[in-house]
């Protein structure tokens, strides 16, 4: 049984302390940045930057939406990264059999810059990032596998002072997912699961997917708009049911 | 107000819980942060209180009602208590006339303070902890008053807008006399000591890692400086040299250095001779175990008494950490054993305004106390007397909870005034625009109705930054995420000054400008105000030219902030002031 996160966005207040914990943990620098008209900022995930909130506004029917997504690779049960990696360089992307944790090892920096294209492109959630012109490896979130090791939680998750973040045994996160899911819609017809049988980072949101982020949620049945190797990700993945 | 209608003050879950902006703003309050009061509530000594009888009888209130505990008629117990402790060898008596006396009227909050520096009658400055520069209403004021001093003192963790005044910006630093010394300190979690939290819990604190290089905790640094001066006065003399000459720093030090037990037992308070109280003999040289116990004859010292009790013969109650409690006491989530509150490790003050004049709780299933079998249960009661003995509101002179309090410059209901500065030039239902009695300088131009400023402007606060930002700037994280000086606006506004998300403005006030970049978004929306559309923008405080370098963060909020303050406690009025906003 893999460990899964249950992120709850109905308790997301944005604080931040899921992403500065994450570099803080991992070693991560702080990327040279600007005010440019939005409290997101890094601009976006890097290779320093493996969880990012994101902020999000719109008006509609005359009624501030003002939501957070903290991002963060979805750890999925089949990767199609490690899926189109394992094509090229065997297990430069590894998932491990008892946490399902999916992490990019150093042999990640033998792909060259076309493969680590064509697998930052597979990931239907847009994750994986690496430096061009650089032979250095892939990055992205590890699910702080380092610290499971030593059965703390992963940084994110100690660090979150809302309860928004969650992580443990598949079943009891997917449990408590359904559990809030049930609470939430009572008062937000919209609530959801993203991809719950697909990935070990299931999120709450309570509000149409994309208002959160282009990349919230993997488009399920248009092959038409995933890349190649997605689509035989999908293809050759298991039947997938949407809960 | 409505707490005390509702009934709701001495009960569990209720009363008014301030939520301060600093762990320790309790503690340093209670010792004495604000200049109206000396350690725990003591009122500062004025001109005309020229003898400690004269200041007793002046500050200690008359009760004729038996039924009051007017807890306040100990005054002079714990005022003599504190002399004691700051000058261990005079008399009490002696020992008021070293202390400094405050005129009758003279004021001496923070804006009246950076008013009287502006005009020169400020030598040096102690800028301890603090970062004026930025933190204070009117910026430009405040650091233009730096330069009339002769020296100044900047004791923190980095150097800051307040310690480099000299070299900022619009100063040159040829024209300027003062002489600024940097004392680097240790930061908190690098220091023993205790923390106070607005339950009036004093938590002790453990050393975590050692103070980097050469960099010393805040009690080294003013003990060995005390040190110093009274070394100084003793080989030079000087004007007035007994009141140095008469305290004890190195009681506060222990092998050379900064002794916080030793300082923690001089805020509880020794028997300074054999005293008999009732049948028990306290020897001199020991810790009072409460402030019942304080003697206004010389006999005790206490150097905070709503702190005595906390360091005792027992041992420091604040380092307990021990989770017992009574079924009763668990029901409320009181945890008697752990740390220490003040007073007398009471956990819910006014607590007998929780019972009836039988002692019966009026809410039986969250009872705080209940008299049963001839004693008090539960929290500490305020006061040990039998139920219906004395009224529950034992530091008031009449024993009553107040729904309005004496004394206060405005009032006694609270009433809506504009900000000095404001949109509009009558209020609509009341024939007084302004706050009379607000804290402000006449001849400092206030914008009522300007057409050059003609926008609303509010300061406020983002997760990632602290404060001035002092610290959180210096964390590479924290200012990768919020990196820079903004503005928030309407899309309206933004649209009618031609400014896009992401641009660059100028804000200007009466007293200032500063640069931001804009975030334009609807979370902002104009208001309607008497028939006229007004415009309010939002700037975070956090930022200061020093850091990052070359002032790429941008500059401080409070360069536009007006020096206006409340009417009772001077805080600055800096969430209601008018702005122009244009495109840089």
């Amino acid at each position: 049984m893999p460990k899964t996160f249950f992120i709850d966005l109905s308790k997301c207040t944005a604080c931040r302390g899921c992403q500065v914990a994450c570099k803080q943990w991992n070693k991560l620098p702080a990327e040279k940045t600007v005010q440019r008209g939005t409290h997101q900022n890094p601009a976006d995930v890097s290779v320093h930057t493996y969880k990012l909130v994101r902020f999000s506004e719109k008006m509609e029917g005359g009624r501030m939406k003002f939501v957070f997504f903290p991002e963060q690779c979805r750890h999925c049960i089949i990767p199609p990264c490690k899926e189109v990696g394992d094509g090229y360089v065997e297990n430069a992307i590894t998932q491990d059999q008892k946490t399902g944790a999916v992490v990019f090892t150093a042999d990640t920096a033998k792909f060259t810059e076309d493969q680590k294209q064509e697998i930052q492109e597979s990931c239907p959630y847009n994750i994986p990032r690496y430096e061009k012109g650089k032979a250095a490896p892939m990055a992205k979130c590890t699910m702080c596998f380092d610290r499971l090791a030593e059965g703390m939680p992963p940084a994110c998750v100690k660090s979150c002072p809302t309860g928004t973040m969650n992580f443990g045994e598949r079943d009891e996160m997917l449990a408590l997912a359904k559990k809030r899911l049930a609470e939430v819609k009572k008062t937000k017809p919209k609530a959801q699961l993203l991809n719950p049988d697909d990935v070990n980072v299931v999120y709450l949101v309570e509000e149409d997917p994309k208002l959160y982020h282009e990349w919230a949620v993997a488009d399920a049945g248009l092959p038409g708009t995933m890349t190649r190797k997605q689509f035989f990700a999908k293809v050759f993945g298991p039947v997938r049911s949407l809960a | 107000m409505i707490q005390l209608l509702l009934g709701n003050v001495g009960v569990a879950g209720g009363g008014i819980n301030a939520l301060r902006g600093e762990s320790n703003v309790q503690g340093s309050t209670d010792h004495a942060l604000l200049f109206h009061i000396i350690p725990a509530y003591l009122p500062t000594p004025r001109a005309s209180h020229a003898t400690l009888d004269e200041y007793n009888a002046k500050n200690t209130p008359k009760s004729n009602d038996p039924k009051s505990a007017n807890w306040w008629q100990n005054r002079p117990k714990y005022m003599a208590s504190l002399l004691k402790s700051m000058f261990p060898a005079p008399d009490p008596a002696v020992g008021y006339s070293y202390l400094p006396k405050l005129d009758d009227s003279q004021n001496g909050s923070w804006l009246k303070l950076f008013d009287e520096m502006s005009k020169g009658r400020f030598k040096g400055f102690f800028a301890w902890g603090m970062n004026p520069a930025c933190s204070g209403a009117n910026s430009n004021k405040t650091r233009k008053a730096m330069t009339t001093l002769d020296w100044m003192v900047n004791v923190n963790i980095f150097e800051n807008e307040t310690g480099a005044f000299w070299k900022g910006p619009g100063m040159d630093p040829k024209k300027i006399k003062t002489e600024v010394f940097f004392l680097p300190c240790a930061v908190a979690i690098e220091k023993e000591g205790s923390i106070t939290n607005s339950g009036r819990l004093m938590q002790w604190r453990y050393v975590g890692p050692k103070p980097l290089g050469e960099t010393k905790p805040d009690g080294d640094l003013i003990a060995e400086l005390a040190l110093k001066v009274k070394e100084l006065y003793a080989h030079e003399g000087g004007a007035f040299p007994e009141p140095l000459l008469s305290i004890d720093p190195a009681g506060w030090m222990k092998d050379g250095a900064y002794d916080p037990h030793a300082v923690a037992k001089i805020v509880n308070g020794y028997f300074l001779v054999d005293k008999k109280i009732g049948e028990t003999l306290y020897k001199a040289g020991t810790l009072v175990p409460s402030f019942a116990m304080l003697q206004a004859d010389g006999s005790t010292s206490s150097g905070n008494w709503i702190y005595c009790g906390s360091y005792t013969e027992k041992g420091n109650q604040s380092a307990r950490r021990d989770k017992s409690q009574t079924p009763m006491q668990a029901n409320i989530d009181l945890y008697p054993n752990w740390a220490w509150a003040w007073p007398v490790n009471r956990r819910i003050i006014y607590n007998r305004a929780s019972v009836d004049l039988t002692g019966k709780p009026y809410a039986p299933q969250k009872a705080v106390i209940a008299w049963e079998d001839g004693k008090w249960v539960g929290d500490v009661p305020d006061g040990g007397w039998k139920p219906g003995d004395k009224h529950p509101f034992i530091m008031t002179a009449e024993g009553f909870g107040r729904l309005y309090g004496p004394g206060l410059a405005d009032g006694p209901f609270p009433e809506y005034y504009e900000p000095l500065e404001c949109p509009v030039s009558k209020h609509p239902f009341s024939k007084q625009l302004h706050n009379p009695t607000a804290l402000q300088f006449k001849e400092e131009y206030k914008a009522v109705c300007d057409p050059k400023y003609p926008f609303v402007c509010s300061t406020y606060r983002v997760t990632e930054h602290w404060q001035t930002g002092h610290m959180t700037r210096h964390t590479p994280w924290l200012l990768e995420a919020e990196p820079q000086m903004f503005c928030e606006m309407s899309p309206e506004l933004a649209k009618m000054r031609g400014i896009k998300n992401g641009d660059k403005v100028i804000l200007e006030s009466v007293r200032g400008e500063t640069w931001a970049m804009a975030i334009v978004t609807p979370r902002l929306k104009p208001f309607t105000v008497m028939g006229n559309t007004v415009h309010q923008v939002g700037i975070p405080w956090h930022y200061g030219w020093q850091y990052p370098e070359n002032g790429e963060g941008g500059d401080s909020a409070n360069l536009l902030t007006p020096s206006v303050g409340d009417p009772n406690t001077g805080i600055p009025e800096t969430k209601a002031f008018m702005v122009n906003v244009r495109k840089a």
